[in-house]
């Protein structure tokens, strides 16, 4: 499936595309109901990601970057 | 992994097969390099005038069969190139780069100018302020002549572009110039200018780099201000050179690099001398080949070529050690394409829901996706990535300097192959395309793609050197080395 050649707006080709990042598929998701079906992506989502730490800062990645330079440069 | 050993096709006469390259054209300045160019004016042996009328000419003999061009003002890069030989001929300071004629991806933002984003939605914008990587070159005494093709907003690996057309490989007009950055690949190729910049954010810089047999530059995240740089991915976007030699990319990379404070990501880390470094040797250095991921799924003909090229390294004492890739790298491809879906959707939602007709159906198709992630997966992926590049470079960077992979697994690929507008199922075939590129993004490393030869088909072929964070020199010195042994960089497509 690639997302281009199909109907935007076809609920399959986008789980399909979310399939592809593997481990990551919502369960209990349901076609014929896509109100639902994103409820349940939410959660999975947000249980994907329960326990984590606030870590999303751009600036912060940079700064990780930095420490994990050559120290004998 | 064990490596085979191949034979140094690097130091062969050029297969049968291939298509007779142009190694020089003395007569034509467009032919020198970046380094010998801004030597030549500086000395007064030839003017900008001259070397922005040799690009031009190529340009406008050219441009009809490559598609290169997104837009052209001659009269202006005329003035550009007069301006400068008259501050040469006041005597006044010369930078670096003074009167070399320049172009860049259709991105970079210049006060009053069109920037059309390879879009039809961005056709007549002209943005009021100009991007830091195109200050710093002005400064440099670069000059400015053209707007290169790209991918529409720069969304795509391939360079088709359903909105504004598709530039061709100049090694051979029915294969792919790889994207984004197509223009600034096909015209660097062409001779049509000395540099170019383009944009990485899934392998932008590097694809057609290699697809057009250039020197492209990933840098480390936070290298280059993005700042008046048209934005895709924010946690992914980079900015970079692609050129014909390595000396030539260090000498742009030089004059980009650093902080600044319209980027808040860029880093306060200094910006090493690279030309200074580029003679350093090489003795002792180790070149990490990757034990796993790296070759999945490489073609023989691929495979042949890059090894051969780490052959040429342990010739010049480097020390080969195989390493072990984390696991984890394996699911990087993917998590790339996420983040860039969602963050490329958050900058597009209102085009999207104003002008959604106005994209290409590829684009418009990815950017829909990018709508529906949900914020909680989204900010799961951004702490993965912390994650795994500790643990990435506490792996690899621990036992070796950098790390020598193909840039691409496959030939480059025909343009009707590549079309994911007219063949279905090719998700997969462009997670190929871009297998050995996009984890270079997600960890935020910098990736140095280096022309390695031909495929029997008579296109180029390259191997990549992915290093610490902001370890660019580094990487420059050891491609450098590879290039003084070598001659792929002198060959030119035969265009006549």
């Amino acid at each position: 499936m690639t997302p281009s050649d199909t109907n935007t707006g076809d609920m399959s080709a986008l789980l399909d595309w979310l399939d592809q990042f593997q481990g990551f598929r919502p369960e209990d998701v349901s076609l014929s109901d896509p109100a639902g079906a994103s409820r349940n992506a939410a959660r999975a989502g947000r249980d994907a990601a329960r326990d984590l730490p606030f870590d999303a800062d751009p600036t912060g990645f940079t700064r990780l970057l930095e420490t994990l330079a050559r120290k004998d440069a | 992994m064990p490596i085979r050993r191949a034979s140094p096709a690097c130091l062969k006469p050029l297969p049968a097969k291939t298509p007779d390259p142009v190694t020089k054209s003395a007569a034509d300045p467009a032919f020198m390099t970046l380094a010998e160019a801004a030597a030549a004016i500086a000395a007064g042996d030839v003017s900008s005038r001259e070397m922005t009328e040799a690009c031009l000419k190529r340009m406008t003999a050219l441009n009809p069969k490559v598609k290169a061009l997104a837009g052209l003002d001659e009269a202006d890069a005329l003035a550009q190139a007069d301006a400068a030989d008259a501050a040469r001929a006041k005597g006044d300071a010369l930078g670096a780069l003074h009167g070399v004629p320049l172009a860049h991806k259709d991105m970079y933002y210049r006060r009053g100018r069109v920037s059309a984003c390879g879009s039809a939605i961005r056709k007549d914008f002209r943005p009021d302020h100009t991007a830091t990587a195109l200050q710093r070159l002005d400064a440099a005494g670069a000059l400015d002549i053209a707007r290169l093709n790209m991918v529409e907003f720069a969304f795509g690996v391939t360079g088709h572009n359903d909105v504004v057309g598709t530039p061709r490989n100049p090694w051979n007009t029915d294969h792919m110039t790889g994207g984004s950055s197509s223009g600034s690949g096909v015209a660097v190729a062409s001779r049509m200018c000395f540099g170019a910049l383009g944009s990485d954010t899934g392998g932008s810089i590097r694809l057609p780099a290699a697809c057009c047999g250039l020197v492209g530059m990933k840098p480390t995240y936070g290298r280059v201000s993005r700042h008046g740089a048209m934005p895709l991915a924010h946690s992914l976007d980079t900015v970079g050179p692609l050129t014909r030699t390595v000396r030539d990319n260090a000498l742009i990379m030089q004059a980009i690099a650093g902080q600044d404070a319209n980027d808040p990501v860029t880093a306060g880390t200094p910006v090493g001398d690279y030309l200074a470094g580029l003679d350093k040797d090489v003795r002792g250095l180790r070149v990490g080949l990757p034990e796993s991921f790296f070759y999945d799924g490489v073609a023989p003909e691929v495979r042949t070529l890059v090894e051969a090229s780490l052959k040429v390294f342990e010739d010049r004492g480097c020390e080969i050690v195989p390493v072990k890739i984390p696991d984890a790298v394996a699911v990087m491809n993917r998590l790339t394409n996420l983040i860039t879906a969602t963050e490329g959707a958050a900058v597009h939602s209102r085009w999207m829901e104003t002008r959604a007709a106005d994209y290409g159906p590829q684009t418009r198709a990815r950017l829909a996706i990018g709508l529906f992630t949900p914020a909680s997966l989204y900010l799961r992926v951004l702490t993965l990535r912390k994650q795994l590049v500790r643990e990435f470079c506490g792996q690899v960077f621990g036992k070796v300097d950098v790390l020598h992979t193909p840039l691409m697994v496959m030939p480059v690929p025909t343009l009707a192959e590549s079309n994911m507008s007219a063949n279905p199922g090719f998700a997969d075939y462009l997670l190929k395309i871009g297998h050995n590129t996009r984890p270079g993004n997600f960890l935020g490393l910098p990736g140095l793609n280096v022309p390695c030869g031909f495929t029997p088909d008579g296109l180029p072929c390259s191997f990549q050197l992915m290093g610490r964070p902001f370890d660019e020199g580094l990487l420059y010195r050891l491609g450098h080395a590879y290039q003084q042994a070598t001659d792929w960089h002198e060959k030119a497509p035969d265009l006549s």
